[in-house]
């Protein structure tokens, strides 16, 4: 052989080499992680085990919301296939299945209906239809191997099904979420929905805010496959045990949550309101005892319910707070020592301040009226005499102190904070005393009274006191966000709200032998500009007893017809519900 | 004999094993793929058993959910007072204390 014939051979084998080294360097090193994974998952399955969502307790430990199994239903098309061959068999087939099961997955649909029995005809033939039609869409897949044909069945159901005997129908295992109290505190509890990517995620209230908590984390289940795509018995299994969510404790009193919800339904109904809402704080822990919206609706069936009725008013509805308020202006004007309960207010009329004039709610005037008095009236003037003796920055730090316009930071999703502005002129002043030109929720009112009942010590409001986990649980205690105002402020104020309500328009329907303090509101509602005095938010806030604070309590009713005023609906309501709480407490008259 | 046939037997006997050692493998051999069928038997019956238990304990778990959910439904607040107002019961209108400052009875 030449020298040139060699030489010509050895390159060719160099390049040779060198391509099949480069190919698997391209194979090996730069594409590794693709190729690795399109191998492993040709000799691997991964099963996912999903995690159970965490459980809600309220504070006596009874189950509020938990899991039940469900199912989802599905055809196995290929078994049909094989089982009824001949077309003709397979569509006659075909349509007994749908003939079968449609009126069975019809019941099943009407049961998540808020309302079944007020179904009309016409509208459950118009659901059998459209049933129909989804699961002739589903058997006429031909390309699939299985179509799934119903979700989140109950187990009687799924028994009607498996007595139809149709051997390519299947079952698989679907947890849903379980209400044993039905409608009770759906705006605690919000609820769970699928996102956009199709999984399980908690909306608004408890479940929102607690997603991550109480979703937990789906296992694995990894097995090596052999080449027909079985497990290999003594083949490698890795099994990564799920993580069930963690369950929460509320602070919530189930009693006194359903006291309330059936007095504040009872309330919107008898007094003809838009909606009603309804909180109770433990002044001492801000603990909420209950919290209550109506109209409500039924987490198990939310998608039936508006947006509207979804959300809780109590933390998402701002409003103006209106005489309400005028217990936050006294408590800042005694404190900075402006005003003394015995301080007389010529309060002979009109204030006139510029081109506005302020005028009480009844156009009454009672002159020389000491501070208790002009909270007992409910006085306007009285009030913007408090505040212009304070001035505006003491006054709006005392606002924010109080909590007012800003974050409450309860657990709960779906928070709105309300404003208070930050440029206040001389009118703003006066306004703002009685609870005009600024707005806040019921939420952060019944907290900011709260700290009046607790001596001057505003609570963090908060619903969840122990999470607990498989591993380990947590304790929340009870955090104070600040002291307002002093002690001996607190002491003289609840004095003031305490003749405020017996001396007030509610006075005739105060339980007997307890001393209750609190204030009713009227706050006519801004619209285009301008107040509607037809249109109103009618509030009471108070407390008690008041020697040792058992509850805060705030009922707001939004534009009642048969009264505007807060004394003659919020405020009876209040007390109806006290006297229920007392008798539940076994809270003994103190005179 | 002669002196090679001697040898030729000696190099037989070192070449050729022991039969009672080739015996007594050939036991072991077939002692152990004994021991390996009934194991390889015994971890089937074992697995089945394994997974009939876990079955039975996700079935135990999925009754004990059933039962606490039946417990929570039975004892919610408004079908206990649907429950009560149907036997008669009514809500109190009136609840009287007892003062425990004076003396309720007196000493013997």
């Amino acid at each position: 052989m030449s020298n040139f014939r060699q030489i010509t051979l050895l390159i060719g084998f160099i390049f040779f080499a060198a391509a099949i080294a480069a190919r698997l360097f391209y194979w090996q090193v730069i594409n590794y992680n693709q190729f690795a994974e399109a191998a492993e998952s040709q000799y691997t399955s991964t099963l996912e085990i999903g995690a159970q969502r965490g459980k809600i307790f309220s504070s006596d430990g009874e189950i509020l919301v938990s899991n039940e199994t469900s199912y989802l239903v599905f055809a196995t098309l290929s078994d049909l296939r094989k089982k009824f061959q001949e077309s003709s068999m397979l569509e006659v087939e075909v349509k007994k299945a749908i003939e079968e099961l449609s009126p069975i997955l019809l019941d099943e649909k009407l049961l998540k209906y808020p309302e079944p029995e007020k179904i009309s005809t016409a509208e459950k033939e118009q659901i059998i239809k459209s049933i129909k039609n989804k699961l002739s869409e589903s058997f006429n897949k031909t390309k699939l191997v299985w179509v799934p044909l119903a979700y989140k069945i109950s187990e009687k159901t799924k028994n009607k099904i498996e007595k139809l005997n149709l051997g390519y129908i299947g079952f698989e295992k679907q947890a849903i979420r379980f209400y044993p109290e039905d409608f009770l505190a759906p705006h605690i509890l919000g609820f769970v929905g699928e996102n956009e990517a199709g999984v399980e995620t908690g909306y608004l209230g408890l479940e929102g805010y607690y997603n991550d908590e109480l979703k937990g984390k789906p296992g694995k289940l990894i097995q090596e496959l052999d080449a027909q795509g079985r497990p290999i018995l003594v083949g490698e299994a890795q099994e990564f045990a799920p993580q069930n969510g963690r369950d929460l404790v509320l602070t919530l009193d189930r009693s006194v949550q359903y006291i309330v919800e059936k007095h504040l339904e009872e309330g919107v109904k008898r007094y003809g309101a838009n909606s009603g809402s309804i909180v109770v704080l433990s002044p001492k822990t801000g603990g909420v005892l209950a919290m209550a919206n109506y109209p409500d609706y039924k987490p198990s069936k939310w998608e039936h319910f508006s947006e509207t009725r979804r959300r809780n008013l109590s933390i998402a509805d701002v409003y103006e707070p209106g005489s309400t308020f005028k217990v936050i202006t006294m408590a800042a004007a005694l404190n900075e020592k402006v005003v003394e309960p015995s301080t007389i207010c010529p309060c002979k009329g009109p204030l006139k301040i510029g081109v506005y004039e302020i005028r009480t709610w009844n156009n009454e005037y009672h002159s020389n009226s000491t501070m208790t008095q002009v909270l007992q009236h409910s006085d306007n003037v009285g009030a913007a005499f408090a505040s212009q003796k304070l001035g505006v920055d003491k006054f709006l730090k005392y606002i924010r102190d109080f909590g007012i316009g800003r974050s409450t930071d309860i657990d709960l999703q779906g928070e709105e904070y309300g404003l208070v502005k930050e440029a206040w002129y001389p009118i703003d002043l006066a306004t703002g005393a009685f609870g005009q030109g600024l707005s806040t929720t019921a939420l952060q009112m019944t907290a900011a009274v709260g700290a009046i009942a607790n001596d001057g010590i505003l609570m963090k409001p908060y619903i969840v006191q122990k999470i607990i986990g498989e591993e380990r649980s947590v304790e929340i205690q009870p955090k104070s966000a600040r002291q307002v105002i002093n002690k001996e402020t607190a002491t003289i104020l609840k004095e003031m709200m305490i003749a405020a309500v017996e001396g007030g328009e509610a006075r005739r329907i105060i339980p007997k032998g307890y001393r209750i303090a609190g204030k009713t509101g009227t706050a006519q509602i801004p619209i285009a500009g301008h107040y509607d005095p037809r249109k109103t938010v009618a509030s009471f806030v108070g407390f008690g007893p008041v020697e040792d604070p058992k509850f805060v309590m705030l009922v707001k009713f939004n534009q009642p017809s048969t009264s505007p005023y807060g004394s003659e609906t919020a405020a009876p309501l209040f007390f109806e519900i006290t006297k229920d709480l007392f008798a539940y407490w076994g809270v003994p008259p103190s005179k | 004999m002669s002196k090679y046939e001697k040898r030729s037997e000696i190099d037989n006997k070192s070449i050729l094993p022991n039969k009672k050692l080739v015996a007594f493998l050939f036991l072991i051999s077939i002692v152990l793929v004994l021991v390996k069928i009934f194991l390889a038997s015994q971890l089937a019956v074992e697995g089945e058993r394994i997974q009939k238990i876990n079955e039975q304990k996700e079935a135990l778990q999925e009754d004990n959910q059933k039962l606490r959910n039946q417990i929570a439904d039975v004892s919610s607040l408004g079908l206990i007072e649907d429950k009560a107002a149907k036997k008669g019961f009514i809500k109190l209108s009136k609840i009287d204390f007892v003062v425990l400052s004076r003396p309720v009875a007196l000493g013997p």
